[in-house]
């Protein structure tokens, strides 16, 4: 059997080397730690009008298998706003994950702003719509 | 000329590199498997709504939703992402959105709670509606592990 040169062996171990790399560059965990995302969105209800709001928010995983919500968090965007909007979960069966986000507001409330939060893992683009 | 030592030191870069990609991570052995699972009924549990809640006519309900995992491996941590899908006996989902308007006289929320237990998500549902109303649940799960869950009604 003929030997290998070591021009080749030195090229397979390159080759290999290069893929580790890009392995590491590319995927959706580090090596040691647990790489997670987030999506950021503030909603407004204006103020001085009285009226229900809604908006949908539509996550589509592009890793399907490596993807998940991990966390929600909604709350006030501002220190001395007491009010802020809730979310609900909307179930679905086509491998997206759904929120809803709604609240009221009152002629006599001053503007709230709602910070909306989802931390995630893996990939994905988020779509946002508003419904009311 | 490359010597024998350039190539045991190229290798053993290679090797670390591979290391580096399985030293065991904050969760899951080598990387997040999100792996959804709900039982094969049409709902997991149907109830009525009796408990009194603010005002005449109004009743609330509670359902506490543990979820455990079967095949994680000890010492990680679960993570469980769970959509309650709650329908009237007719099918009709049932949704704070009316589509126009907050329903204000029925409408639900989810909030997590200390499990006390390791490697297990405990849950909240809680739901207000007109005494007597009928609804079914249904528990819609994705998690980092393959799952199973117990349904428990606090009132």
């Amino acid at each position: 059997m003929q030997p290998r040169s070591a021009n080749t062996i030195t090229e397979i171990v390159a080759n290999a080397q290069q893929k580790l790399r890009e392995i590491k560059e590319v995927q959706l965990f580090g090596g040691d730690a647990l790489n997670l995302k987030d999506f950021r969105q503030i909603f407004t209800m204006p103020g001085g009008i009285t009226k229900d709001y809604c908006w949908r928010v539509t996550m589509t995983p592009t890793e399907p298998d490596f993807t998940m919500p991990i966390d929600t968090i909604t709350k006030p965007n501002a220190p001395n706003q007491f009010g802020y909007m809730k979310t609900e979960r909307v179930p679905k069966t086509d491998g997206t994950f759904e929120w809803l986000v709604f609240g009221s507001q009152f002629d006599f409330d001053p503007n709230q702003d709602t910070l909306f939060r989802v931390v995630y893992s893996g990939e994905a683009t988020f779509q946002v719509t508003n419904l009311a | 000329m490359r010597g024998n030592n350039d190539l045991v030191q190229q290798l053993r870069e290679v090797l670390q590199d591979i290391d580096e990609l399985k030293t065991a991570q904050l969760v899951g052995t080598n990387q997040i498997v999100a792996k959804p699972y709900a039982t094969t009924d049409a709902y997991d549990r149907q109830f009525s709504i009796t408990a009194p809640f603010q005002s005449i006519g109004s009743s609330v309900k509670a359902i506490r939703i543990d979820v455990t995992p079967t095949d994680l491996p000890p010492g990680n941590i679960l993570l469980s992402d769970i959509v309650p899908e709650l329908r009237y006996t007719n099918g009709v989902g049932v949704s704070n959105w009316t589509g126009s308007a907050i329903d204000l006289n029925t409408f639900f929320f989810l909030v997590q709670i200390d499990s006390e237990q390791d490697a297990q998500n405990s849950y909240i549902l809680g739901i207000v509606a007109p005494t007597n109303t009928v609804m079914r649940l249904k528990v819609h799960i994705m998690a980092n592990a393959t799952v199973g869950f117990s349904l428990t009604e606090m009132n």
